[in-house]
């Protein structure tokens, strides 16, 4: 399994907001988180990816048990093995997107590979794009560049949250076939939490999430 | 290293995206570090040109008056003499056995600002002057030139001259008793570069020529030919070697006893002379000080702000793999660079700012500083500039340390 999840309880000052008993994923298998606002589907990734301690259970990612690594261990192999795609873009403005995506590569432990960008960048049509700012891009470029962040180290997992919420119904279709399309073609496995139904067609595999105990 | 190599461009671009608060805090920081700069190399400078000025005169005597104004005169040649002292009293002390050695001096004409001294060769060593062309003086009216004097003037060997009355511009000429130029001296990089020297004799000719004395001048000198002897001629002062430190204990207080003369120690007038310009170069390193804190205050505030700002960007740095570490060094890096920067900027202010002016002063005073030098303090306040800039960037970058990164998700 690429992701495993057990007995897992996560929340904040001390209150379970989400509780999975189990939860597997295997590589190439794209999974939908779909929940109402508030239901925890955030708090579950940043367990995931290792953002926040579980208040209880287990995550493995790769196999790696990755309550047992240490916060900047923890850092480390979110770089490396994990992408993400926020639901507000958050590229760095002081930095052009060509500048993103290196601090993405660079931060992942891998050296600087412009020809990669480019790359990526050309498979997303927004390679004329390279040395804009991110105050110069549309909020659909600045979709494109923050999915080509995610893209560019070559993950195993895509963590996306909320990818669409804020995009229109064409938007919406866009970016998730995006996402899909580039996932594959990078070879990493896809986890979307949204609440957005609109994009549920697009998935195999969907876990409803409703806050407390789930499957 | 990784995250210095992620850290550094990061803050680079950082402190590019805020242009102007960016550069109102370098020049800042620069001015407060060039101001004091400035005023450390005056100062060092002017110290180790009095040191040099004065090596080797223990005492200098003189007439009554300011015994500081008698040092300025004499020794450094930026004021006008206290008056004169008959020469069979200056005889009488360079006879004295506490005494080994005196070199009489003679002054109150110039040439185009230059001063003219009337000395005997023995001036000559206190300075470890030598010809570079030339020779020295040795019959009356024959002159020995400084460096200085010989660039300003174009004045060379064989060139002839009248000195003019009073040490500034404007002063009569003495055109019946024009010297001539038999030497130039090698740069000393002290006074004498500055000074026209001659024999005491030459001085007392010229003013023996029929010209009034101007103030400061030789009193003595008569002007309708009578006779000049020893005992009615006059020098301006005296400067005295001790045969034995145990002399600077009695000595200048014997002198002092005469009613006539007044004994100076170059090395006390010139401490007390630092002392009255220290309290107004205190108070200017004290405003370039306030200048400094400002700056870091500055640095402090601007980095609070962006880290608000920028919460955003810390959470996606730390999603994207970043440590704690690397996210503080971030906010340090841009508080030090700002540090960096205003101190190169400032160090250069205050050294071209020194050099500038101090091209402005040489032609006006004849005293030249220069921003081309090093003064001793620069790298403690190199340092207190670093440091203050470390200080004020260590609370944001502490603050960015400690913020969980689903608080700063939250926020973003």
């Amino acid at each position: 399994m690429l992701v495993s999840l057990r007995e897992v309880r996560a929340g904040y000052a001390g209150r379970v907001a989400i509780a999975v008993d189990q939860l597997d994923i295997a590589a190439g298998g794209h999974t939908l988180l779909l929940g109402p606002s508030g239901c925890g589907k955030t708090t579950l990734l940043n367990v995931i990816a290792g953002i926040a301690p579980a208040m209880a259970g287990e995550v493995r990612i790769q196999g790696e048990l990755i309550g047992a690594l240490s916060e900047s261990a923890r850092d480390r192999f979110r770089g490396a093995h994990i992408g993400f795609v926020m639901q507000r873009l958050h590229l760095i403005a002081a930095l052009s997107v060509e500048g993103n995506l290196k601090l993405a590569q660079t931060l992942a432990g891998n050296p600087v590979d412009p020809a990669r960008i480019r790359e990526v960048l050309a498979s997303l049509g927004i390679d004329h794009k390279l040395t804009a700012s991110p105050r110069q891009i549309s909020q659909g470029e600045a979709q494109r560049v923050a999915i080509a962040r995610a893209v560019i180290n070559r993950p195993a997992l895509i963590i996306a949250d909320e990818p669409t919420s804020a995009l229109d119904d064409a938007n919406c279709e866009a970016a998730i076939a995006l996402l899909i399309k580039q996932a594959a073609q990078h070879g990493a496995t896809l986890l979307v939490a949204t609440h957005d139904p609109r994009i549920k067609q697009h998935f195999p595999r969907i876990v409803p999430l409703a806050g407390g105990a789930h499957p | 290293m990784k995250a210095l190599a992620i850290a550094l461009p990061l803050a680079w671009a950082y402190l590019r995206e805020r242009v102007l608060s960016t550069v109102l805090n370098i020049v800042l920081l620069a001015l407060g570090v060039g101001t004091i700069t400035a005023m450390l190399l005056v100062l060092s400078q002017s110290e180790q040109r009095m040191e040099r000025d004065a090596a080797g005169i223990d005492l200098v005597v003189g007439a009554k008056g300011s015994p500081l104004q008698l040092i300025l005169s004499a020794v450094f040649h930026v004021d006008i003499p206290t008056g004169n002292i008959p020469l069979a009293d200056a005889q009488k002390i360079a006879a004295d056995p506490m005494v080994k050695r005196a070199v009489p001096l003679s002054l109150g004409d110039s040439y185009r600002s230059f001063r003219l001294v009337g000395t005997d060769p023995a001036f000559l060593a206190l300075y470890d002057a030598a010809p570079v062309s030339g020779r020295v003086w040795g019959k009356p009216m024959e002159v020995f030139i400084g460096a200085d004097v010989a660039r300003a003037t174009g004045l060379g060997i064989g060139s002839r001259f009248a000195g003019s009355h009073g040490l500034s511009a404007g002063g009569g000429s003495h055109d019946a008793t024009p010297f001539e130029v038999v030497g130039i001296a090698a740069p000393t990089g002290s006074v004498i570069d500055r000074l026209i020297l001659t024999s005491l004799d030459s001085i007392w000719d010229v003013h023996e020529h029929g010209a009034k004395p101007a103030t400061g001048a030789p009193r003595d000198a008569k002007t309708a030919g009578d006779k000049h002897d020893d005992e009615s001629r006059e020098i301006t002062a005296l400067f005295v070697q001790y045969a034995s430190p145990m002399a600077a204990v009695s000595f200048p207080r014997r002198v002092n006893a005469e009613s006539r003369l007044q004994a100076a120690s170059p090395a006390l007038e010139t401490a007390r002379l630092f002392a009255l310009v220290g309290v107004g170069v205190n108070a200017l390193k004290g405003f370039a000080a306030v200048l400094m804190v400002c700056a870091g205050l500055g640095i402090f505030i601007g980095l609070l702000n962006a880290l608000d700002d920028r919460r955003a960007d810390l959470a996606l740095l730390r999603v994207l793999g970043a440590n704690r570490a690397t996210v503080f060094l971030t906010v340090l890096a841009q508080g030090f660079a700002l540090g960096i920067a205003g101190v190169i900027l400032g160090i250069v202010v205050g050294h071209a700012g020194v050099e500038w002016a101090g091209r402005a002063v040489e032609k006006v005073h004849r005293v030249a500083f220069t921003g081309w030098s090093w003064a001793p303090g620069e790298l403690w306040v190199v340092g207190i500039a670093l440091g203050l800039s470390l200080l004020a960037g260590l609370f944001p970058a502490w603050r960015a340390y400690r913020q969980a990164v689903p608080e700063l998700l939250g926020r973003a």
